[in-house]
């Protein structure tokens, strides 16, 4: 299977320059629904209206505004929001560099694989000093009348570029202010790390599945073919207990050898083929 | 709109009572639809057989099957999928934070304590002192989600990943093997790279250009008081959206003892 092309482009290096492809990397599998009026099930649609006479307003009779305050807006015209946009490129500029731990997690938005088009030398020749020296490349550019910011890494030993956020909005911890710590009573502390010590493993995301997304699926055959649905079952409830005792008995739990010890993986039914879907409700 | 997102943390047998906190802003660039006396227009759905409208306790859920027809799905039903799951991220596996693809990150988010902040304050120590971060499935707003907690200054950060399944690999989107380097080429480009290195990333440098130029251009009409429109707005009209959690976060995390 090959995906197709999105977009092509070229990485610009100093005055370097290397040739791509943009592939999507990520995929949505969620069951998506659509909203129905419950009466006839038939599909509804959105409407926009004016609060006070409850009348439906024509696309071309709205207005756009940004808020100042609120409700107080500047409108902006067609022409004005056009004159924002940004020329149409082809370039996806470096414009520094970074070692790859150094942008958090909070950063990173949507993946892309970067192909080579047409320039082999090039691109393998990147994706030895990125991968030799650890590096990404913050790079900026422009797909289908947006900007961007991303970042180019290796990834499989190819090139990807991982769109970013704006630093507008991404809300930083550095911004939460936390009352200091307090001092935890050293046994507490001891067991905690203990027990993370215990529970350490590997990253290894094959070992995760969407099994509600699973269910919902098997949920909506089920009901195609006019079965009926299980009953609502009770959800557990769990006594409080003291921090300290609640560690202890973790941390027991966990040493004992005979305890098996839990897995999503070994929860998870097998998973049933994947059946292809024709159509895909917004 | 969501409500909030609120459940356990468990560990091991330790429970911590968490609310879901997103840690992305509403992006400041966003339009408001308008009447042309500058009232903010509402929303509203409409059946597509007789043009009426519905109320939101008129709607439900439907998956497309064949020939115009839905299969109606129920909130209970999705509820009671996985009732066990809904309001618990039990942190059975506890990895290295840096192993962390960034090829998975999906969506941030903090997690305030509710209520005591103790259970709460020793894991993100203990977390991040081992810069370790621990991995959960849960589901929320009638989805399973795959979630890192990551602890930094303090705080407990919930970043959603994506499935395995979700993400392609390099052979699915019909990339050949990795082209050989050239040596002349990899040393051209380790010294633009090197030339292009310098200290630690800043804000300013993730900046949205777009958004300046969109501010700059409002400024400018504000300040020249052109088409400026006020409207009387009710405060209980406000869409949820408009409402600062960023604030009641801050709020929340000051009071955490």
């Amino acid at each position: 299977m090959s995906a197709r092309v999105m977009w092509k482009g070229v990485i610009e290096l100093g005055r370097h320059t290397i040739p791509v492809r943009l592939f999507a990397a990520a995929e949505d599998r969620t069951v998506h629904f659509r909203m129905l009026h419950r009466q006839d099930r038939q599909p509804v649609r959105q409407r926009l209206i004016h609060p006070e006479t409850g009348d439906e307003v024509a696309t071309e009779e709205v207005r756009k505004g940004a808020e100042l305050d609120r409700g107080v807006f500047v409108l902006l015209d067609d022409d004005e929001i056009t004159s924002l946009e940004p020329e149409p490129s082809r370039s996806i500029i470096v414009e520094r560099v970074v070692a790859n731990d150094e942008l958090d997690h909070f950063w990173y938005d949507r993946p892309y694989y970067l192909g080579p088009d047409g320039d082999d030398k090039a691109y393998g020749s990147l994706v030895k000093v990125l991968a030799d020296k650890s590096r990404e490349a913050v790079v900026r550019w422009v797909m289908r009348g947006k900007e961007y910011v991303g970042s180019i890494t290796v990834h499989d030993g190819r090139l990807a570029l991982i769109a970013l956020r704006f630093a507008d909005e991404v809300v930083g911890p550095e911004e939460i202010h936390v009352p200091p710590q307090v001092a935890f009573p050293a046994g507490e502390v001891a067991m905690a790390n203990q027990l993370i010590s215990t529970l350490a493993s590997t990253f290894d995301p094959d070992q995760f599945h969407d099994t509600f997304n699973e269910e919902v699926r098997e949920l909506i055959e089920q009901k195609a073919r006019g079965r009926t649905v299980p009953a609502k079952r009770a959800r557990r409830k769990q006594a409080p207990r003291s921090l300290e005792k609640a560690l202890r008995d973790s941390l027991a739990a966990a040493r004992k050898p005979s305890a098996p010890r839990p897995t999503r993986s070994a929860k998870a039914k097998p998973k049933p083929a994947r059946r292809k879907e024709g159509k895909r409700a917004a | 709109m969501h409500g909030m997102w609120s459940g356990t943390l468990s560990f091991g047998l330790v429970s911590v009572p968490v609310v879901l906190f997103p840690a992305l802003r509403r992006r400041p660039v966003q339009l408001r639809m308008l009447a042309a006396d500058g009232t903010p227009l509402k929303r509203q759905y409409v059946c597509s057989a007789d043009g009426k409208p519905v109320e939101g306790d008129r709607l439900v859920r439907g998956y497309p099957v064949e020939d115009g027809k839905y299969v109606v799905i129920e909130d209970q039903e999705l509820e009671a999928l996985e009732p066990e799951k809904t309001r618990d991220i039990n942190l059975l596996h506890f990895v290295d934070v840096q192993s962390i693809d960034p090829f998975f990150c999906e969506r941030p988010y903090f997690l305030a304590p509710s209520g005591s902040a103790k259970a709460y304050r020793l894991l993100a120590k203990v977390m991040e002192e081992q810069g370790k971060a621990g991995i959960a499935t849960f589901v929320m707003w009638e989805k399973e989600y795959l979630v890192a907690i990551i602890a930094e200054r303090g705080l407990l950060m919930a970043e959603t990943l994506r499935f395995a399944d979700e993400l392609r690999t390099p052979e699915q989107v019909g990339l050949k093997a990795t082209p050989v380097a050239d040596a002349k080429l990899v040393k051209a480009f380790a010294a633009a790279i090197s030339s292009l290195s310098r200290g630690r990333i800043s804000r300013e440098e993730l900046e949205d250009r777009y958004a300046r130029r969109f501010k700059s251009l409002v400024d400018h009409k504000r300040k020249t008081r052109s088409a400026v429109v006020r409207t009387e707005v009710e405060e209980n009209e406000l869409p949820d959206n408009v409402v600062d959690l960023v604030a009641i976060f801050k709020e929340r995390m000051a009071r955490a003892r």
